[in-house]
């Protein structure tokens, strides 16, 4: 029927219209899910009141960056004998806005012989001594801000898998700015989740 | 014009549609009318204008329409030539798409009380096609007057040079502005009755202007007389009834 032909017309103009809409961007927003942490290896806290996770990596191309959250590089190493181990961790987080970057940080922290017990429940203190570090590495804003004795970081085991090597631990505290300013930054809310070796 | 209360502007589109109605109504029984109220939906891009100079940053609210009711009420005397007036309204609402500087910030939340837009508009039609159960095709064009009543919006971002929570509040004050609606009307009676149904495509351009204030910053008049100008795509459908 001639009129129906017309509706159709209509109709099929408006699906093709709405089919052209764009999409949300990235919320970079959202604090990694309990799930998250449970089945990936997932590091996430708060700098100030900034989220501060993994995302994008340091050589890779605006293309390329495709805010792959949490696949940060840590390395560990167990030693058998004296049932002790060491922890380096250290992820990046870059943003970019229209191919120039915003804001981009490296997180090291330097946790080494940390016995077996602890793993369970324990806690380590990270305050600049050797084998505790904390730093972050702010390359745009050319600062570096570190764990000290007057302003550290906690780090709590809370869980330890023997069987598959999981190990989860909470972090707070403070890191401190080296240069004359000598900024104070607050560590919040901070949770890693890895794998031993 | 500026009419900014809302008595006012219900009163206004009250008077208006009696007044088409009326006159609709006394004309010679030839003549047919066509009520159509129906839904529709703006498939949109705001875009703002203002001078670089006075705006440095760049960085502007976006504006968000919701899908919303309208009326069109069409005059067709003998001939292919008539008239039609369309009125509509519609909830809008501040996106914070882009409201923040996004080279300096990170944004967390914008919260938003969701305001109104309506429009008046009017112009001529020209019918191409009758079918044979009485459905038909036509063409317009019209212009008129447009309003959005935005809310207060509220935007929490974080600053990436102290790494510190921060808070905005943009309040808005329209100004006004015009709408051209450039697009198709097809209907269908159901069956010989005067019910029948009708789809309408609409291209879509508008601007509005409205003064732009953060009141938390006191930094007076933030952004004054910024353009919103739309360009969109507009589908409604409804249902249509004959006089």
């Amino acid at each position: 029927m001639k009129d129906m032909r017309y509706l159709l017309l209509f109709t099929l103009l408006g699906c093709l219209s709405y089919g052209c809409e764009k999409t949300t961007p990235y919320d970079e927003t959202t604090y990694p899910s309990e799930e998250d942490f449970a089945l990936t290896d997932t590091i996430a806290f708060y700098l100030n009141d900034l989220l501060w996770q993994p995302l994008g990596r340091r050589s890779s191309s605006a293309v390329l960056q495709a805010y792959k959250i949490n696949r940060f590089d840590y390395s560990t190493f167990s030693d058998p004998l004296s049932d002790v181990h060491t922890f380096w961790i250290r992820p990046f987080m870059i943003l970019r806005y229209e191919d120039r970057r915003i804001l981009h940080q490296k997180l090291e922290m330097e946790i080494k012989q940390v016995p077996a017990e602890l793993l369970s429940e324990g806690t380590v203190l990270l305050d600049g001594s050797d084998g505790r570090t904390m730093h972050i590495y702010d390359d745009l804003n050319d600062r570096v801000y570190q764990a000290t004795p007057e302003h550290s970081v906690l780090l709590t085991f809370t869980s330890f898998e023997p069987a598959s090597g999981r190990v989860e631990a909470f972090f707070s505290g403070s890191v401190i700015g080296t240069d004359t300013a000598s900024v104070v930054k607050r560590i919040s809310n901070g949770r890693v989740t890895m794998t031993l070796e | 014009m500026l009419i900014t209360s809302l008595p006012m502007r219900c009163c206004t589109l009250f008077l208006f549609t009696l007044l088409f109605s009326i006159t609709c109504l006394q004309a010679q029984r030839e003549h047919s009318f066509y009520f159509s109220p129906g839904v529709f939906y703006f498939l949109s891009e705001w875009s703002t204008d203002a001078d670089p100079e006075v705006y440095p940053s760049n960085f502007f609210p976006d504006l968000q329409d919701d899908p919303g009711g309208q009326l069109v009420i069409t005059w067709q005397p003998p001939g292919r030539f008539g008239a039609m007036v369309s009125v509509g309204y519609q909830p809008a609402r501040v996106s914070g798409g882009s409201l923040y500087n996004r080279q300096t910030e990170v944004r967390q939340v914008v919260e938003y009380d969701v305001g109104t837009d309506w429009w008046v508009t009017a112009g001529p039609s020209f019918c191409l096609d009758v079918g044979p159960s009485g459905g038909r095709l036509s063409f317009h064009l019209l212009g008129g007057y447009r309003q959005v009543n935005l809310e207060n919006a509220m935007e929490t971002y974080i600053d990436l040079t102290d790494f510190n929570r921060k808070t905005r509040l943009y309040s808005f004050s329209d100004q006004g502005g015009w709408i051209l609606l450039a697009g198709g009307k097809a209907s269908a009676p159901f069956g010989n009755g005067p019910f029948g149904f009708f789809i309408m495509g609409n291209l879509v351009f508008s601007q509005t202007k409205q003064d732009v204030t953060d009141l938390l910053n006191a930094d007076d008049l933030f952004l004054p007389g910024l353009k919103f100008r739309q360009r969109a795509l507009m589908g409604s459908l409804g249902l249509s009834v004959k006089l």
